[in-house]
C-alpha cells in the first residue's frame, strides 16, 4: 500500500483543498471542507480503493491522514 | 393525493429524532437558510421570521392533505439540527430538498436525515421513485447523491434532474449504514 498515493486519492476527495497542501501530518478534521459528506466521499473512496470498510466510529479515532492511513493498512493486513 | 400520516410523524432512528416542522421552528428555518455559509445552492429566503412562520402555516394545510412533510431533525436530546423535505407527489413519485443542516452536527446526521426522509417516501407512502435536483457547482452534495447511481432525467445549465429507485436507494442504503453506524 503506497503512502502517496493514499494521500493523493485522500486529497481529491475535497472540494478545495491542493494537494500540497495535506500531508500525513494534516489533522483532516481542522480542513475547512471537512464535513460529513467529505468523510462519506472518503470512506468511499476507501472501501472501493482499498476493499476495507471505515466507520464513522473509527474515523472519529484518528486525527491525521497518516493515522488513518496505518488503519486502512492494519484493516488489509487481517483480512 | 395519500392520506395525511401527521400524526405518525416521530421517528426515533440512526440516532436522531424526526419530527415534521412547527411554527415555532420558523426562527431555527431562518438561520440556517440565512446561512451564507450553507445557503450557496438554496433559493433565496430573507431572515423575516414573520413570512417563515406564515409559510409554515400554509404548509401545515398542504401537509394536512398528505401533499408534502417537512421534517426536523434533532438529536435524541431535542436539540434542532436540521431540515429537510418530501414534496411535490406525483403518482409515483416525490421529489425531496431543502436539506439544510447545522454546520456543527454531529458527524453524519445529514445523511441519516436524508435516509430517514427517503424512507418516508419509499417505505410509508409507498413511492417507487425518487426525484432530486443538484446545482452542478454543489460537488459535495452532487458526488454523495450520484453515489446511489441515480437516472439524470434533464438537465439545465445550472442543475441536474434526478431520478432514484427504490431498488438502487436500499441497496446503497445498507453501505451507507455500514459506515455510519
Amino acid at each position: 500500500m503506497d503512502k502517496e498515493q493514499f494521500i493523493k486519492k485522500f486529497a481529491s476527495q475535497f472540494e478545495d483543498v491542493e494537494l500540497p497542501n495535506v500531508y500525513e501530518t494534516t489533522d483532516f478534521k481542522s480542513l475547512s471542507t471537512w464535513d460529513s459528506l467529505t468523510a462519506m466521499s472518503v470512506q468511499l473512496m476507501i472501501e472501493e480503493e482499498y476493499q476495507v470498510t471505515v466507520t464513522n466510529e473509527s474515523l472519529k479515532n484518528t486525527i491525521r491522514v497518516i493515522d488513518l492511513f496505518e488503519l486502512v493498512k492494519a484493516k488489509q493486513a487481517l483480512k | 393525493m395519500r392520506t395525511s400520516l401527521t400524526k405518525f410523524v416521530d421517528i426515533k432512528r440512526y440516532g436522531l429524532w424526526v419530527r415534521l416542522v412547527e411554527e415555532s421552528d420558523a426562527e431555527f428555518i431562518v438561520s440556517l437558510r440565512t446561512n451564507s455559509e450553507l445557503n450557496k445552492y438554496l433559493s433565496p429566503t430573507n431572515n423575516n421570521v414573520a413570512q417563515q412562520v406564515e409559510w409554515i402555516r400554509k404548509y401545515k394545510l398542504r401537509e394536512a392533505m398528505g401533499r408534502e412533510y417537512y421534517f426536523i431533525a434533532m438529536d435524541m436530546e431535542g436539540k434542532k439540527l436540521g431540515m429537510n423535505r418530501l414534496y411535490d407527489f406525483d403518482s409515483s413519485s416525490f421529489e425531496v430538498g431543502s436539506w439544510l443542516f447545522s454546520a456543527n452536527s454531529p458527524e453524519g446526521a445529514s445523511i441519516k436525515a436524508d435516509l430517514i426522509a427517503r424512507e418516508f417516501g419509499f417505505e410509508t407512502l409507498q413511492f417507487s421513485n425518487c426525484r432530486f435536483s443538484v446545482h452542478k457547482e454543489n460537488k459535495k452534495v452532487l458526488a454523495y447523491h450520484t453515489s446511489f447511481k441515480p437516472v439524470i432525467v434533464n438537465e439545465t445549465d445550472e442543475e441536474y434532474h434526478f431520478l432514484l429507485s427504490k431498488d438502487k436507494f436500499n441497496n446503497y442504503r445498507t453501505k451507507l449504514l455500514n459506515f455510519l453506524l
